[in-house]
């Protein structure tokens, strides 16, 4: 298609072109030669390189930039607006708690735990009460490690507080474990469940924080798992009438309480996580 | 590492769909100059003429496997930089061009450019030559730089409606001009 | 002035101890660490990354004590680190994977960060391939992108271990001209097992072994252990330390009593590095 242009424009025209000097039909000559002709776009891009290439530069550095760019998906997006800044949404936006594979296995315990409560009634809401408050720390577990960042070793030579980012990840956690829990919690038929669950949930949370300023997150996340488990199973056996008297109301200022002093305990031992997910 | 400055521009644009950042920067350096002197001659503001330009490269990366190998690159990257442009200018109604030059009604080309427009376009380069600016500049927006009626209004600021009048116009013009002149 | 030192650093698990009371300085340019596999060299440079805290001894990294976190801190802000093995975040591109790094390195600013990050990846030269997905790349183009998050904010001290495995001769050519760079204002510790690379890049080297630093000093110091010490035959003799089978077919000995008459020559870092280890298997190279 270009190879047979034996005729070629003339270098004032090309230049008056270029300079702008040359207009009306004669530009649009030279244009549609130009989109035709390598050797001749060759000269006109010579001539516009020669008097000065910052702002295509410029522009080059822009799109590289937009291309480079990693999209941030609605998530951080919203983030940045609620007033994160950008570079924690970042780094939120990184984390596990994100990413389908935590998702499809919440949703997937998740919807077994609410099939087995509504088949199986006492021994079913057992289940689910002992499942949906340990969900998020399973999350906080898998939040930072090995398991969470591939390049968990490389992260932990930053220095971006572990702390800070344990809690923004803590957040991810809570912000898409609860609200799928919450749903199903609702699905069920027992009334004044509702969300009262919620309460111990958040206090495993902090207590497995706060745990792992002394030993390994997942063992910390162990321990609380095991606690709460016994402390439902306790509830249902025999004394108790029902599992739901783990989350009644009266014992939700006992959850209060515990959250608060673990998080205070977070507060003062924050310095000792580091992103191996090993107190130092 | 890929050498790409010996890569026809079909193959650049292939690699485009592969993430080749290596790729695009070459067609940005064969092609980015000369886009942006003919949009420097459509709009008088070089900022907009920038972002036209930068909208023009991730517009063609993130739409390179439109591109079907019909027609030169070049002709496929202007289509995508001019419609960004009007995009652009649809913000900024000021900054469209008008067509500067002065018409008595009797412009005659001389031999020589009657021998350029004759290479170009033939017996249609000197028809044109004989328009009025306002008419050969819809003709050129919508027959050489391939706009609807309604991009062309976008581009020149003015309404739809006058480009189709003088489109229509143009053509009649060109008609008679043609037919009526063999030589 | 000494820009790190290492006061009887030790580090054990149980009763086994990986790094057994450590002395070392380091100071700028690049040093070698070399040693067999075990000897303790990850570990060595975990510590000094501030990535894994000593079970005892002293250290002062950059002015800083890494046993506080304040100066742990401290340390990470001027510190870049290449680990033996990385993963990275699943469908990020090298230049996600070096921005995301970037951020824990406090660059705050969207701006600076992105120009930071341009700027390591292309003197790894991945600017082009910067917009391709890591698992689309090579291992070799994957570890240049873990090598370019050591070098955000050209670091004061970056700790590399084993930086050349998997490279081919042109990648370590390359790696070498980085790192050589580096190493005019920066302290650069590299562990290797290969004594080329020790040879080709250091200006001083580091021998550990059994968790013990065994030799420190300069290369030169290195190899002039060995004058005198390594000579050629035209057949392999027994009592030599280490012997093989060169490509011109003659035998390069390396022991601690060359026969009479024998016919030295130079030295090089693997012969010292033998000696130093003294080796008794026979390594034969066809």
């Amino acid at each position: 298609m270009t190879s047979h242009h034996t005729w070629h424009l003339d270098e004032d025209l090309l230049r008056g072109y270029v300079g702008g000097t040359v207009d009306g039909a004669h530009a649009s000559s030279v244009e549609q030669h130009v989109l035709r002709c390598v050797a001749c776009r060759t000269r006109v891009n010579a001539l516009v390189t020669v008097s000065g290439t910052s702002m295509l530069d410029d522009v080059w550095i822009r799109v590289a930039d937009d291309l480079q760019s990693p999209r941030p998906p609605v998530t951080e997006r919203v983030l940045t607006r609620i007033g994160l800044a950008a570079d924690d949404a970042l780094l939120l936006w990184s984390a596990p708690a994100f990413k389908a594979p935590w998702l499809a296995a919440t949703v997937a315990t998740l919807a077994f735990a609410t099939l087995a409560a509504s088949i199986n009634d006492q021994r079913g809401l057992m289940f689910f009460l002992i499942v949906a408050p340990l969900l998020p720390v399973a999350g906080v577990a898998l939040a930072y490690g090995p398991m969470a960042d591939p390049a968990f070793e490389v992260a932990a030579a930053t220095p971006y507080s572990a702390l800070r980012l344990v809690l923004l990840r803590t957040v991810a956690v809570l912000a898409t474990t609860l609200p799928l829990a919450v749903a199903a919690g609702l699905l069920l038929p027992w009334t004044g469940l509702g969300v009262a669950w919620l309460a111990p949930s958040l206090a495993c949370v902090a207590a497995t924080l706060a745990a792992s300023t002394w030993v390994t997150v997942s063992r910390a996340a162990v321990c609380v798992g095991v606690l709460w488990t016994t402390v439902v199973a306790l509830a249902s056996g025999p004394g108790f009438l029902s599992p739901e008297v783990a989350v009644d109301l009266a014992t939700l200022p006992i959850y209060a309480l515990l959250t608060l002093a673990a998080l205070a305990v977070v507060w003062m031992r924050g310095g000792h996580l580091n992103h191996l997910g090993e107190p130092s | 590492m890929q050498a790409w400055s010996e890569s026809p521009d079909g193959e650049l644009v292939a690699a485009l769909a592969d993430d080749d950042l290596g790729a695009l920067r070459e067609l940005y350096t064969r092609h980015a100059p000369w886009l942006s002197v003919r949009l420097s001659r459509r709009c008088s503001d070089p900022d907009v003429v920038a972002d036209a330009l930068q909208d023009c490269f991730t517009a063609a990366w993130r739409g390179s496997g439109r591109y079907r190998g019909e027609g030169e690159v070049a002709a496929w990257l202007w289509g995508i930089a001019v419609r960004r442009l009007v995009s652009r200018l649809r913000s900024r109604p000021e900054a469209v061009l008008s067509p500067l030059e002065e018409w008595d009604g009797t412009i005659e080309p001389s031999a020589e450019e009657r021998v350029l427009l004759g290479i170009e376009y033939g017996d249609l380069g000197a028809a044109l030559g004989r328009l009025s600016p306002e008419m050969r500049a819809v003709v050129q927006a919508t027959v050489l730089d391939g706009l609807t009626t309604k991009e062309a209004g976008q581009l020149l600021g003015v309404p739809q409606n006058t480009v189709k009048t003088r489109l229509h116009r143009a053509k009649a013009h060109l008609r008679q001009d043609l037919a009526g002149g063999v030589t | 002035m000494t820009d790190i030192a290492l006061t009887g650093v030790t580090k054990s698990y149980g009763s086994t101890h990986v790094l057994d009371s450590v002395d070392l300085e380091l100071h700028a340019g690049v040093t070698g660490l070399l040693g067999p596999n075990g000897a303790g060299k990850t570990t060595l440079l975990r510590i000094l990354a501030t990535v894994l805290a000593p079970t005892s001894g002293q250290l002062c990294v950059l002015g800083n004590d890494p046993t506080t976190a304040p100066g742990r801190t401290a340390c990470r802000r001027r510190l870049g680190y290449l680990p033996q093995e990385t993963g990275f975040p699943r469908g990020f591109t090298p230049f996600a994977f070096v921005n995301y790094i970037a951020a824990l390195k406090e660059w705050t600013d969207r701006e600076a960060r992105h120009d930071e990050v341009r700027r390591v990846l292309d003197q790894v030269g991945l600017s082009e391939l910067s917009t391709k997905k890591l698992r689309r790349l090579s291992g070799g183009q994957r570890h240049r992108a873990a090598l370019a998050q050591a070098l955000i904010g050209d670091p004061d001290l970056l700790v590399l271990d084993e930086p050349t495995t998997g490279l081919d001769p042109e990648q370590r050519a390359s790696l070498r001209r980085v790192l050589s760079a580096a190493g005019h204002d920066a302290v650069v510790l590299l562990a290797t097992h290969q004594t080329e690379d020790v040879a080709a890049l250091c200006e001083r080297v580091i021998v550990l072994d059994g968790g013990r630093v065994r030799w420190q000093g300069t290369v030169t110091e290195l190899v002039a252990t060995a004058i005198g010490r390594v000579w050629l035959a035209d057949e392999a003799q027994p009592g030599a330390l280490a012997s093989w089978r060169t490509g011109t077919g003659r035998f390069h000995h390396v022991g601690h009593a060359p026969p009479a008459g024998a016919e030295l020559v130079e030295p090089s870092v693997e012969d010292a590095y033998l000696l130093l280890r003294g080796t008794a298997a026979d390594v034969a190279v066809a």
